[in-house]
Formats: C-alpha cells, structure tokens, sequence
C-alpha cells in the first residue's frame, strides 16, 4: 500500500513538476523592463508565448523579447504584400537600395510574420506584417532577457588597430525544446560551432559542441565546416538536428548528442549541388508525409521527405558509394526560384519572400507548392 | 530647445573663457536671439554624423495641442509629383519644441517635409557627405603576392565602415581580364569586424575541399600556374554613402595545394637583451600565416604564469610577427603560448589540416595550445 502511495506520490509530484515547468510565467524568468542595446539583428526565432528571439551578431548576444503578441488563432490567414522591400523603404523614410530584409519568422502563436530590417548605416529594426501594410514592433521599453554567447572574446578585447575582436556572425538560430540552438561563423578560423543555451537564459555554461563532417564522396575526407542554416525534426522517434553547410552537404545529427566541448561526426545525407549556398530550412506536412524544405540562394526550392532520410540511416562511417551524389537522398525541386526568405506559416503554409522574375519582392503565404 | 541650446552655449561658453565677462553676457544675449530666431525653422538633429532627428518649433503650429502630436504632425519624403507616406518614429515633446526621431536615421541626399494638418510647414534637405572623406582600401591580406592554390580566404581592411551585404557586388577576381565567377562564398551576414571596416572574403570552400560536388563540377576557385588580379570596385558605398575613393587593385600568382598543418616546432625566436624594450620575433618558418588569427592567438608568459602586456606587430608578408613589451624586458623564461586555432592561408590549423585524407594523414592528438620557450639572459653589467 505505501508503495502505491508513494508511487502516487511521485506521479503527482511530476504532473506539478512538469505543469510549473511548463508554466508561461516561469518562460520570463530574469526578463526586466528596459531598452536592449541591440547592435544588429541576423536572425529571427520565435519560442513559446509570443517570445521573441533576436540573433546580434556584431553585439554576440541573443536577446529574448517578449513581443505580448501571444493570442493563439486557430488558422493562419494567406498573406500578400507585393513589393515589400519598396513599402519598407518607405516606411523607412528611405530608399529601397538602402535596406536589407535579414530575415523573417512566424510567430507561431498568432501566425504574425515578423521582418528584421537593416538600414545601409547599420541602423536594425523589426516591423510586423499587419494585414497588407507593416507597423513597427517597438524596442523600446520592453521586457526582455539577454545572452551573451560565451564563444565570443571579452567585449573589451582590442586588435592592434583598437578594433574589437568580438565578431562571430550569427548564421542561424532556432528555439526547441527549451533551448535556443545557435550556429555560428567565425570572420577568422574557419570551424563549425553550434551553442546550445538553456532558456530562460542562466549564467550556467553554455554547451557547445564542434561539429565534424564526413565528406560526402568516397568517405575518404573528414572536415569542420561552418553551418549556413539548420532546423530540428523527429527521424524515427529521435530528435535530430539537420543542418546544411557552406560546403553544401545536408547532415544529421542527434541532438542527445550536442553535448558542451563534445566533438560530433555527422552524417552527410546529401548533396544540394554547386555553386548554391543553402539559406533557410523548415519542416512542412503534406498529405501525412513530413518535409523538409529548403531555400537556396542559386537553386529553386528543395523538397525532402523525412521517410527517404529515415531510410538513409546507415553507419556514419561506412563509405557512400562513388555516384552518392545521384544516389543520395532523394530531392525535388519545387517551381519556386529565387526564394530569400522561408518560414513555417502553419504546418501546410510557407511563407516566402522572392525576387520574381520582374525584379518586384514580394512576400506571401503559399500552400500550393508543395 | 533643450538640445539646441546645449550645443551653441558650449560654443560661446569657450570664447568668453578666452575674453571676458562682460563680452560673454553680450554674446550670450546674441546666441539667445540667434536660437530664437533659428528656432522658428525646422532643423536637423545629429548624431555622430547621422541625421537622427528633426526638430519643429511649437510656434509653427497654430492651435497646437499636446494630446494630438502624433495624429496631426507627420514627417514624409519630399516628392515633387507624389505624397509618400509618413515615416516610422517617435514623437517628443520638449518645453517649446517637438522632436521627430525617425526608426532609422534620415537618408543623406534626401529631402524630408513636416506636415502639420496635412499641410507642409517645413522642408529638410540631408545633406550629401563631404566626398573628401570617402573611404580607401588600406590593405588586403594575404600581403604576399604568391599564394597556394587552396588559399582559403582574404581579409579586406578599409579606412572607413562600409556598407555590408553587397561585397560580392563590389570584389572580383580576373583571371586575363575576364571574371572568374563563383570564386567566393556567398554568405548572409557577411563577415565583418563590430566597426565595419574589416571584411572576411571566403573563397568557395565546398570548391577547395577535395572531392566534393562542387569541387569536382566546377573545379578549384584558383588554380596552381595561373595569375589573378583581385579588384574591389569604386562602386562601393561607405555608411555615409560615399563611393571609395578610387579602385584597388592587387595581382598575384598561384602555387600548389597546401595541405599540411604549420608546425610550430620550426619557426624560430630573435630574443631580445635584458632591461631593453626591443621587440622579440618569432619567425614563420618563411610561411604567411593568417593574418586575422595572428592579431589574437598569442601571448608571452613569465615565470610568475602572468601575461605581459605588449603589442603584437604581423610584419614581413605575415611571415613573422614581433612582441613589443610595455615594459622592458627584465632575465628569465618566458613561453610562448599559441592557440591551435592559428590557421595558414590555407585554413590547416595547428592541430588539423583543412581536410584531412583519413587514408594518407594520421590525425594529431588536438590541443588547446602549443607552446614555445625563450630565456632572456641576465646582461653582462646586471651579472656583475
């Protein structure tokens, strides 16, 4: 009976355990009231409750925002608004040459579209895709938390010439599972480096890993390269993280694995071809099959399905065979072209910003493609 | 008014220093009227050399109320045949003025109308940057005009933060005058350092690695017995929207691969005297190594495991770099302490090459740090 109990006991405990865990409040811990000396903005991400995930490369700090943009919709609504860059500039008060759309996230909650901006002088900001028009999403006395990224040397280190030494560039940023996972790229050593920090921020130590690849053709190369962009996704019930390289390769790993100073061999799974650099992916549904979609800066959009991935699951280091590269994972190229932007919407919804054929930007909702 | 005022009483705060009381008081009356007087115009507000802000007097809005700045006062473009649409920004409202920031700086080169009730109540021209102060190309390194033909990267470094996101616009390797193409990694942000004015070119390296598609279908960026010529365009626009000044140009020629670590073990030391504050060399190997790591990567320990303070100079084509102590050197061993972070040109660290071929290279057990030691002798005259 007492074992019953305590059974009882220890259930209960994990259901409050899990429940305070869980509890958006505690999401905010160590947020406070303020203006975060933001000094760019590369990457967007969102987290739970309408939290938003600013990426500074130039400042080596993520920045937590609490945007109060947390009431859930049912259904996201198709989006359009054609020639976005051109309306930004001059909402901007600017012209369209001098601004830079650097990236754009959904919030998941609300299905808003966030776009981060930067203006020629540096000068960074974030609007909202209100409907077909953008309002300004304010950075100015906001409740937020900030992470400096612990790779990045001292803020008061100096090269001879005065000039700081703290540039690491952010060159993707997701929130799963309380964390928030970060690739970088060093403007020297040429290293892949992947940080993953527990949210809400702490001072624990962050972990990161170093990521190992093996080279795709003869399994004959090992080699570090940066990664471009990476997202996560569950391949036959274990989460990994699938990241694509500036070398091109589309790579696994287990994220049980991403581990502080652990050293991690990946598997290549693909090749996206040449002269092509890799710039968002995301998982999509369709019909019951789990995507991966992918934008590139010199192909059309890839489509990947995660049940080819999962059955490319042999031995990391087992040689590919010689014509891997059209043996590979399977990929289809969707006709969308010129992609320089890509987000989930919903799980059946993109939405994308492309330079069309015209030279117009656009940005807009698309369930069709896939 | 408040920050008007800030400006011009320091200006005249400093010539009655120089004068005296009785001449203050009388240009400070003059100041007064002058910023009574300009205060009737819509003016600028800078910062840094940036337009931040405009300024309204509230004497130029009739029937003026607080409550209603942001639904009545609107700042837009100036445009002869169309009205554009109001800017993003801030409303403040500061004893007798109104102060607009807009979300990012004005635009130098454009005109801004302040609209009050729909009606314009003042023009703002931003002026264009003074040209002399445009930017120049002050080096690119590798500085040697030979490099390997797997040579990963160049660092641009200009007199001025430039615009980012648009190098590949602006940089081009010819190869007998035509564009090579594809040679670098298009990457998105760039690599730059915090000030914008040190750029990180990678060369393509899904085309330097061996066996990759890219490699194979395209072949390798730059190719062993041929010469190129980097250009970096005058088109490039600084932050102040300034062209460079002129083209930079840069010819160099192409050895074989490099595949091999740099092996801290044959460089060599030119140790300083005791009591002097010469600079101690430490020699490559005759190897250029990377310039951007070179700048961080060492340090000189003493005995008491503390690290002297000093400056580190990279000389001779990267090849050698040399300490200058803040204080003189005094006997005793010292080490060198290198990180295994420090690349060749090539991108092969201390501890790894850029791709090893895991049939043909045994890896090296990986370290943090290499170390080197030197002892400064005790001078003859200290010794007696």
């Amino acid at each position: 009976m007492k074992k019953t109990y305590f059974v009882l006991s220890v259930a209960l405990s994990a259901v409050v355990m899990l429940t305070v865990a869980l509890r958006p409040s505690d999401l905010k811990d160590g947020f406070a009231t303020g203006t975060p000396e933001i000094k760019s903005i590369s990457q967007l991400a969102f987290g739970p409750n309408g939290i938003l995930f600013i990426g500074d490369s130039k400042g080596a700090t993520i920045y937590a925002v609490d945007t109060k943009d947390a009431q859930a919709v049912d259904a996201s609504s198709a989006v359009e608004i054609k020639n976005i860059d051109q309306k930004i500039a001059s909402l901007l008060g600017t012209q369209v040459q001098n601004i830079k759309i650097n990236d754009v996230a959904v919030n998941p909650v609300s299905k808003k579209i966030y776009v981060a901006v930067t203006n020629s002088d540096g000068t960074a900001t974030v609007l909202k895709v209100d409907g077909t028009t953008l309002v300004p999403v304010s950075l100015k006395d906001v409740s937020f938390s900030s992470a400096m990224l612990s790779t990045a040397p001292a803020v008061d280190a100096k090269d001879g010439r005065g000039n700081s030494r703290r540039t690491a560039s952010i060159s993707d940023m997701r929130y799963s599972n309380g964390k928030v996972l970060v690739s970088g790229i060093s403007n020297k050593e040429f290293k892949s480096a992947l940080t993953s920090m527990a949210f809400p921020f702490t001072s624990a130590p962050q972990d990161m890993a170093t990521l190992e690849i093996w080279h795709a053709a003869h399994g004959r190369f090992e080699t570090e390269s940066p990664i471009q962009t990476f997202t996560t996704a569950t391949i036959a019930g274990k989460e990994y993280l699938i990241a694509s390289y500036t070398c091109t390769p589309l790579v696994l790993f287990p994220l049980d694995e991403l581990k502080g100073g652990q050293h991690i061999m990946g598997r290549t799974v693909a090749e996206m071809g040449s002269g092509n650099q890799p710039l968002d992916i995301i998982t999509m549904k369709k019909g019951g099959e789990d995507l991966l979609v992918m934008a590139n800066s010199n192909r059309p959009v890839f489509k990947v399905k995660f049940k080819d991935i999962e059955a490319y699951q042999g031995k990391l280091t087992s040689k590919v065979t010689e014509n891997y590269a059209t043996d590979g994972v399977g990929f289809v190229s969707l006709p969308v072209m010129n992609v320089i932007q890509l987000d989930k919407l919903d799980d059946t919804k993109m939405v994308l910003v492309q330079r069309k054929t015209n030279g117009d930007l656009d940005l807009f909702s698309n369930d069709r493609s896939l | 008014m408040i920050v008007r005022f800030s400006i011009e009483n320091k200006i005249e705060i400093r010539l009655c220093h120089v004068r005296n009381l009785i001449f203050f008081v009388l240009v400070s009356l003059v100041s007064c009227s002058r910023s009574e007087n300009s205060l009737e115009e819509v003016s600028l507000q800078w910062q840094n050399d940036r337009a931040t802000g405009v300024i309204i007097p509230v004497s130029r809005l009739q029937n003026f109320s607080t409550d209603s700045v942001q639904q009545l006062l609107e700042v837009r473009i100036h445009q002869s045949d169309t009205i554009g649409n109001p800017i993003f920004g801030t409303w403040y409202r500061e004893d007798d003025i109104i102060r607009f920031e807009p979300l990012i700086p004005f635009t130098r080169g454009l005109t801004y109308s302040v609209f009050y009730k729909n009606t314009s109540i003042g023009k703002i021209e931003v002026p264009l940057a003074d040209q002399a102060r445009a930017s120049i190309v002050e080096a690119v390194y590798p500085t040697q005009d030979t490099v390997p033909e797997n040579l990963l990267k160049f660092y641009i470094r200009f007199s001025q933060p430039m615009r980012e996101g648009e190098s590949l616009r602006h940089v081009h390797v010819l190869k007998n005058g035509k564009d090579t193409m594809n040679v670098f990694l298009s990457l998105d942000p760039e690599l730059w350092n915090t000030n914008s004015t040190q750029l990180t070119l990678w060369l393509d390296p899904g085309r330097i690695k061996r066996e990759l598609i890219p490699n194979k279908s395209q072949g390798i960026p730059i190719e062993h017995g041929n010469q190129y010529t980097l250009v970096i365009s005058e088109n490039w626009l600084d932050k102040q929207g300034l062209n460079l000044k002129e083209d930079f140009t840069k010819s160099f020629f192409v050895t074989s691969r490099d595949s091999l670590s740099p092996e801290t073990s044959t460089w060599t030391m030119d140790v300083p005297d005791e009591r002097s504050v010469e600079p101690m060399e430490i020699s490559f190997n005759r190897e250029s190594l990377d310039y951007g790591l070179l700048e961080e990567v060492l340090q000189v320990i003493d005995e008491k495991k503390t690290t002297l303070k000093g400056t580190w100079i990279v000389d001779e084509e990267e090849k050698k770099i040399q300490f200058v102590p803040n204080a003189p050197w005094t006997a005793g061993s010292y080490t060198i302490q290198v990180e295994s972070i420090l690349e060749d040109l090539s991108g092969n660290n201390l501890n790894r090459p850029f791709d090893r071929d895991i049939l043909t290279t045994k890896a090296k057990v990986p370290k943090t740090f290499y170390e080197l030691a030197f002892r400064i002798k005790p001078s003859i005259k200290a010794s007696k």
